[in-house]
């Protein structure tokens, strides 16, 4: 029998939509590929389960979604509860904000961001598959690892260190409330999992600094890199960005519209901007030479058809996930130096990095205009993909982890 | 009404059996007038039917109407002889007395017809000595009858019921519409007629096509019709009124199931008439009356008292399943054992028995003893020679009444009996009111061993849609119980700050004080607006407030508005004594209870107590159970208590594969040899007012490790009478336990300074604080 791991997620797994959602499944693909049977908790995706359940090897969903297309039947008792949720959520946001009004103290995101049905729900999965280790993500669900038995080892992939980055919010002028937690409250989340997952090196001091006496590895974003192919012969004046809707992309794009995107209409009337992901909820339709793609199943083709990826954000934590997919499909990168975020050692990144809406104008013209540099900038981005973001190289630490712990819990091997 | 001999033929030899009754419509009258019917042949007896309520005898069936004692008494001098059976109309034996005592023809015959305390169990006991021939309707009221008068065991009598049974059912059942039927007095108290309302409302949000004739008369009718029509089933519903008795077997022929909600009975006639007609009942399970004829599945259906969920669910499966005639013919089949004529024969067996007897075992000096006034019929008492019914109440120097919403047995309720238990001993008169049900039938017996009387009485909350509709009904139904009884003071336990209202505003109408307990104040529950409204105004009618500890203070203040200084805290107490033991018997206690449950003199043991219900986070133990054992393999956990959740929670174990490791022991009277025993307290309570448990682990010197839930940091502080973790937090419990067990000599340590701690928590402060705040209160009318 195959050891398993279980991975425990609280957002959208499908379609992909942000970078933790990504890393998650790098994550699973990479498990999958070593011989190990992978056990899903997620929240119910409705239509999108069956595809989440032929992609793992076991999922676990709370209130199972109907065979009705996925979607529970109308006016079924699901389908009032998944309303009544909504409803709830939605007044418990009003609360939230009442009670912040009244001066009460507001929940922290520990509290706030809880999911204790799929907490519960990972113990379940837990008792039935037995997993040589669970991976949480995100640490407001780190007490989903308290409900594994013993002998399984506790792994909680931070993403980010959440008390640094409402505090980053507020520095840069941004609005990440919800995130916001203190230290202690944060660290005394951390300490249920055994080993704490840091998404960069910054990330990894600081874990350590909140949990010494807890196992910290660096482990980045990987990616499974597609096939390298060229973008489209031809005048070059496809740009692309990809986004959730999250505060700092929202205003860093909101910026690249203000600052920059007119003089490069202005300049080539021809150049087209698609945006996708959930930060197309957020802009009007009516910019021009904007296509807003929303949520879309397959961002490859986007990619395929891109001349230049672009990621304006102005600040953050963490690592810039959608930056090392623009290298992973080869294309040319230009951002901001926050962009650039745990890619790597500055003066190596293959990426033109660009801070102003001026720079930005110039650097993407440039490049539009220059094929030869439009290619070699592709080429290099593409290797620099593999050589730094395979998920052979990435992952390999964490995996020695998990095979020498079940080693040492007497179950051999994969 | 004309006296008897205008009506009747005196000349008879036949030996007159006078049964006196109220013109109900009700299965009781269905009874006397078949009775009396089956038994015109008889050649010894006849049976004469006297109606005694004021009403009147509208169905015009009886022989005579009295209103009042003395007409009763005309009624057995002109007969000169007879054996006569009360029915509900306690004040009959009194006229029966003397003339037995004078050695007068006449035996007595006492039913007792409902497994009610008030209404049968005690009565019959009061006037035993004058009663001839007991007649239980059912064998389980029999047999408790024969446990409260085992000295005369010899003279009770097992006699169902007597209905008509046709030979061969010449009727039809139906599925679509399903016709339900209900027959019966319409009352909350014992036949619960308002879980009708939710009823009708499952059936129609499932979907199940019926129709609920109701028949009968009485006083929840408006309540009922209210809540039917609140809920927009009055199309679904046909209320019939009175029906006369004769009119009874087309009602029933004519529906496809009958419904009873009941708390309790004696044996339902109205249901084995409904099965005499193929009707297929769909019955609550109470104690009495239910088992030996009903076979769950085969001629009806059981549910438990209260679940209309259940019973909704019961019948429409039973019209999905297109049983209903299989069913109905079986429900007739079963009901031909009470046949009339089967009735009549042992009827008059027991007549005969009764009027042999020659022994008249009326003590001298039963007259001249205090009187009590019964539920039941009350005629107007016109005879010298027997105090007036309604100034003939044997008068206490204080009266207390001790009344509760909650319908389980927790630590609140024992609560109720340490006051009463203290109240009773401090010569106060204490009645317990509060609903009857099997969950509450442990309780109603402890209240009576200690000499408190009980009622039962519904709460009176604002609930569902329905209940608020009948707000105002109930509060006066409330208010007449209040007035009738007149305590001098009211001590009202209540189980959250969202309850009370009603019982509070009856009080305050009644003008009778109040002591409200808060048992139980959690600060994530909003206090209704009313509430808020009302206690200030309460207040001025001399109601007080008590909170069990200062962080149910704290809460309680906040949500009321009531200043914090309005608010009296006694914290909770338990009877320390039964906890504080010396070595040698704790030693004992050890060995004594491992060798019981099957362990080995070294297992650990970890004790939780508590009912198996969310609040205590028995779930939250579990996941912990399998790191607890890995490190230590000789740990078990014991869990006394019961609840909902037992099921959940062995599933739960089987999921975690710990079941081995736990053991479900119910409720248990030994806790204070559990406590000895174990080695560990483990309380992973998500809530609480000021848990007696905790008190009584500290008091048996057993070490805690509990959650810091609500005001459990006022008893225990951390690191020094035991070990706190934060709440839901199954990680800090984890490490917790872990910890506790593995520094043990420390944990003891922490645990006998927990017990000299645990004297603050003592029952006798407790009860002396509450009945000294119940003196106070009664002499002081009204708070400036």
């Amino acid at each position: 029998m195959r050891n398993s791991i279980l991975f425990i997620h609280p957002g959208i797994l499908a379609p992909v939509q942000g970078g933790g959602p990504a890393r998650t499944w790098a994550l699973m693909d990479y498990f999958k590929a070593e011989g190990y049977a992978i056990v899903l908790v997620t929240s119910n995706h409705g239509e999108h389960n069956p595809e989440l359940s032929r992609h793992v090897d076991k999922l676990y969903t709370p209130g199972a979604a109907q065979a009705n297309g996925g979607k529970p039947p109308e006016g079924s008792s699901q389908a009032l509860a998944a309303c009544l949720k909504k409803k709830a959520k939605e007044a418990a946001g009003l609360v939230l904000k009442t009670a912040e009004r009244g001066g009460m103290p507001a929940l922290s995101s520990m509290q706030r961001n809880r999911h204790r049905s799929l907490e519960t729900l990972a113990g379940k999965a837990a008792c039935a598959c037995r997993p040589v280790a669970a991976i949480a993500t995100y640490a407001w669900l780190a007490r989903a690892l308290d409900y594994m038995p013993p002998g399984t080892l506790r792994i909680l992939d931070t993403i980010d260190v959440q008390h640094v980055r409402c505090a980053r919010a507020r520095q840069s002028g941004g609005n990440l409330e919800h995130l916001r937690c203190s230290r202690e409250e944060e660290a005394r989340e951390l300490r249920r999992a055994d080993i704490l997952l840091a998404i960069q090196d910054e990330e990894e001091r600081l874990l350590r600094e909140m949990c010494p006496d807890r196992s910290v590895l660096c482990v980045r974003h990987a990616v499974s890199l597609p096939a390298f192919t060229t973008p489209p012969a031809g005048e070059a004046n496809n740009l692309l960005y990809v986004g959730n809707k999250y505060d700092p992309n929202i205003r860093g794009l909101q910026s690249f519209f203000d600052t920059a995107w007119p003089a490069i209409v202005s300049r080539r009337p021809e150049v087209r901007l698609t945006v996708c992901g959930r930060i197309c909820e957020v802009f009007p339709d009516s910019i021009p030479n904007v296509t807003f793609a929303g949520v879309v199943p397959d961002l490859n083709p986007f990619y395929e058809s891109a001349h230049i990826v672009i990621n304006p954000v102005t600040y953050g934590t963490g690592i810039k996930i959608k930056s090392i997919e623009a290298l992973a499909h080869g294309r040319c990168l230009v951002c901001t130096s926050q962009g650039t975020l745990g890619l790597g050692a500055p003066e190596s990144l293959p990426v033109v990095v660009a801070e102003t809406g001026a720079e930005m104008v110039e650097a993407i013209l440039t490049l539009l205009s220059d094929t030869g540099k439009r290619h070699a900038l592709e080429t290099e981005s593409y290797t620099y993909a593999r050589n730094h973001f395979s998920p052979q190289q990435i992952f390999k630490g964490l995996r020695n982890c998990i095979r020498d712990h079940n080693i040492a819990r007497g179950k051999g091997d994969v | 009404m004309a006296p008897i001999s205008d009506v009747t033929d005196l000349s008879t030899e036949k030996i007159p059996v006078i049964i006196a009754l109220g013109d109900f419509a009700s299965g009781v009258v269905s009874w006397a007038f078949r009775l009396r019917d089956a038994m015109a042949a008889n050649p010894r007896y006849r049976v004469i039917l006297v109606n005694c309520h004021k009403t009147g005898n509208k169905i015009g069936r009886f022989d005579a109407q009295v209103t009042k004692l003395s007409e009763i008494a005309a009624i057995l001098h002109e007969f000169g002889r007879g054996i006569v059976i009360p029915n509900f109309v306690w004040d009959i034996f009194e006229v029966c007395a003397p003339l037995m005592a004078s050695q007068k023809p006449f035996k007595t015959i006492g039913y007792c017809r409902a497994d009610s305390d008030e209404e049968y169990y005690a009565p019959l006991s009061w006037y035993a000595p004058v009663i001839t021939r007991f007649a239980a309707v059912s064998p389980e009221c029999a047999s408790i009858l024969k446990e409260k008068l085992p000295e005369r065991a010899g003279h009770i009598y097992t006699m169902p019921t007597g209905v008509l049974v046709p030979n061969t059912l010449a009727r039809s059942w139906q599925q679509r519409p399903v016709r339900l039927v209900y027959g019966g007095r319409i009352v909350q108290e014992q036949k619960r007629v308002l879980d009708l309302v939710p009823l009708v409302n499952d059936l129609r949000g499932r979907s199940v096509p019926f129709t609920l004739t109701v028949a009968g008369i009485g006083r929840q009718w408006d309540d009922l019709k209210a809540g039917i029509n609140a809920c927009g089933a009055s199309e679904y519903v046909h209320f019939t009124g009175r029906l006369a008795p004769e009119k009874m077997p087309r009602l029933w022929a004519g529906h496809d199931i009958f419904v009873q909600t009941s708390a309790y009975e004696g044996t339902s006639n109205s249901m084995l008439e409904a099965m005499a007609q193929g009707t297929v009942p769909v019955v609550t399970d109470t104690q009495s009356g239910v088992h030996g004829i009903l076979e769950h599945g085969h001629n009806g259906l059981l549910v438990e008292v209260g679940d209309m969920t259940a019973m909704a669910d019961a019948i429409a499966r039973l019209v999905a399943s297109g049983n209903l005639e299989t069913m109905g013919r079986a429900a007739h089949v079963s009901a031909r054992p009470y046949s009339i004529e089967r009735y009549a024969e042992k009827f008059t067996a027991m007549l005969d028995d009764a009027w042999q007897d020659e022994v008249c075992c009326i003590p001298s000096g039963f007259e001249s003893r205090p009187k009590r006034v019964f539920e039941g019929i009350n005629l107007h008492n016109d005879m010298s020679v027997v105090p007036d019914a309604k100034a003939g109440r044997h008068s206490p120097s204080r009266k207390l009444m001790i009344t509760f919403p909650s319908h389980l047995r927790g630590g609140a309720e024992e609560y109720t009996l340490t006051i009463a238990r203290g109240a009773v001993a401090s010569g106060w008169e204490v009645l317990a009111a509060f609903t009857r049900r099997k969950d509450t039938e442990t309780l109603r017996q402890d209240f009576k061993r200690l000499g408190a009387v009980y009622h039962a009485l519904e709460a009176c909350e604002l609930g569902d849609k329905a209940k608020r509709a009948s707000f105002r009904k109930r509060i006066t139904r409330t208010l007449r119980f209040l007035i009738r009884h007149k305590p001098d003071v009211l001590l009202l336990e209540l189980p959250g700050i969202q309850y009370g209202l009603g019982t509070m505003i009856a009080a305050a109408l009644a003008g009778i004080p109040v002591i409200s307990v808060y048992q139980l104040v959690r600060d994530d529950i909003r206090m209704p607006w009313r509430n808020r409204l009302a206690y200030p105004l309460l207040r001025l009618r001399n109601q007080h407030y008590v909170a069990v500890s200062d962080y149910s203070r704290d809460i309680l203040a906040a949500k009321s508005g009531l200043r914090k200084n309005a608010i009296t805290v006694i914290p909770n107490g338990a009877d320390l004594s039964r906890f504080q033991m010396e070595e040698a018997t704790r030693r004992q206690a050890r060995r004594q209870v491992r060798q019981e449950l099957g362990f080995e003199e070294d297992t650990l043991l970890l004790l939780t107590i508590g009912r198996l219900a969310s609040q205590k986070g028995h779930d939250l133990l579990v996941p912990v159970i399998p790191h607890i054992v890995k490190v230590f393999p000789q740990a078990r956990f014991l869990w006394v208590g019961d609840g909902p959740l037992q099921h959940k929670l062995t599933e739960l174990l089987r999921q975690y594969d710990v079941e081995p490791f736990v053991r479900f022991l119910g409720h248990r009277d030994d806790i204070p040899a559990l406590l000895a025993a174990s080695d560990l307290f483990v309380h992973p309570t998500r809530f609480e007012g000021l848990p007696f448990s905790v008190v009584e682990a500290m008091a048996a010197g057993t070490p805690v490790v509990s959650t810091r839930a609500s005001s459990i940091p006022e008893l225990i502080h951390h690191g020094e009478t035991g070990l706190l973790c934060d709440l839901e937090d199954i990680y800090a419990l984890r490490e917790t336990v872990l910890y506790a067990l593995n520094h043990l000599d420390k944990i003891r340590e922490m645990a006998s300074h927990a017990r000299d701690r645990a004297a603050l928590y003592s029952a006798e402060a407790m009860t002396a604080k509450t009945l000294d705040l119940l003196v106070r209160t009664i002499g002081k009318p009204h708070e400036k």
